[in-house]
């Protein structure tokens, strides 16, 4: 950095003392003629010239090349130093925006979910209450139904009672009922109904 | 002072059931009468050939105290029995299965006991009575079967089973 400084101060220096004889020579020559006017002028350049040589050209170029790679080598490395920065930075805010982005779209998400979940919910509710009503309506024309067929197997019942005990009675005992089993209450239903039989032989044809 | 001959009632054998039975005995009876008063009319020593008399026959004579090779005898039987075949009340039993003789015999018996001493019963068969019989008379018709019999004690059954269902009731 001071080999910098000092080179500029150099560089100024021979510059500024260039321009000083430059304008002293044209102050002095300013009432002369033409002719002493360009010898003037190619004096200064030939002193420029001599000032200026080769090898000083030589010595500048090698300083400003050296000073030049100085200078792009450090601002590399701050380049690099910014770059790695920047990309930790990037990083970060990637992390951070990533992260963001992604709470959003699971807060979405988990919001999606609750409202699914919420319908979801609903339907079954009113699924749940309209099976419900079903089942009621279900369970009371059933009732009604049994009702009705009991009332219709009772009466059916009791107006064919009497084949119904017959039946039974047929297939408790079937076969086994002879005849002669029977007398007794044969005779018996022959006395209970004696007089209308004898009244009606009596009373004739 | 001559005493009257004393009447006899005549007794229907309890063996002869129906008119079918009734019949047979007279045709028998016809039979061996003329047969005997052909056999008067023959030259004596002549081989005939009797026809046999069956017990129901005989039992009958023998019920009513008569002889059968006697010609008056066989002529009032002969006249009784047209005159019930004619005359007597018929009825008709019918029953799940056929009657026994010996059930009929006693089914007779009682009837001509109870109801009248020459009625005439004709048997016959009706499976829907099952237990019991069905009664036929001239102008009525008595339904003696056991199902009759619930229909008309219906009434007790629905007691019971009323009664029956209250206390399931109240037990729960």
């Amino acid at each position: 950095m001071s080999d910098l400084l000092s080179t500029i101060l150099i560089v100024g220096s021979l510059v500024s003392a260039t321009l000083a004889f430059i304008w002293v020579s044209l102050r002095l020559g300013g009432g002369k003629k033409p002719d002493e006017k360009d010898t003037v002028l190619s004096a200064a350049d030939a002193a420029v010239d001599h000032i200026f040589n080769d090898e000083f050209r030589e010595e500048l170029r090698n300083r400003g090349r050296l000073h030049f790679e100085k200078i792009i080598g450090e601002n590399a490395m701050f380049l690099q130093q910014d770059l790695r920065l920047t990309t930790s930075q990037i990083n970060e805010y990637m992390k951070q925006e990533i992260t963001k982005t992604l709470q959003e779209a699971f807060k979405k998400y988990e919001e999606s979910i609750t409202d699914a979940k919420e319908v979801a919910l609903k339907s079954i509710q009113q699924t749940q209450s309209s099976v419900e009503e079903q089942r009621q309506v279900l369970e009371e024309q059933l009732k009604k139904a049994v009702e009705v067929e009991k009332q219709q197997l009772l009466s059916r019942f009791e107006n064919n009672m009497a084949d119904i005990v017959n039946h039974y009675v047929l297939s408790a005992i079937g076969n086994e009922i002879s005849l002669d089993d029977q007398l007794e209450y044969i005779l018996a239903e022959l006395e209970r109904n004696k007089t209308d039989i004898v009244a009606d032989i009596e009373s004739g044809a | 002072m001559a005493s009257e001959p004393k009447k006899v009632k005549f007794k229907l054998s309890d063996k002869i059931v129906g008119t079918v039975d009734l019949r047979r005995i007279l045709r028998e009876l016809q039979t061996i009468d003329d047969f005997l008063y052909q056999a008067n009319l023959r030259t004596p020593g002549t081989a005939t050939a009797a026809p046999k008399t069956t017990k129901l026959l005989e039992h009958l004579f023998e019920t009513n105290n008569a002889q059968i090779l006697d010609k008056r005898s066989r002529a009032n039987m002969l006249a009784i029995l047209k005159r019930l075949d004619a005359k007597a009340p018929v009825m008709h039993i019918s029953f799940a299965v056929e009657a026994t003789p010996a059930f009929s015999e006693k089914i007779v018996a009682w009837i001509r006991q109870n109801i009248h001493s020459y009625a005439l019963v004709n048997l016959g068969l009706q499976p829907t009575v099952i237990v019991g019989c069905n009664v036929r008379t001239t102008n009525k018709v008595f339904d003696m079967s056991l199902r009759k019999h619930f229909a008309n004690s219906k009434y007790i059954l629905n007691d019971k089973i009323k009664k029956m269902a209250d206390s399931e009731a109240k037990n729960g």
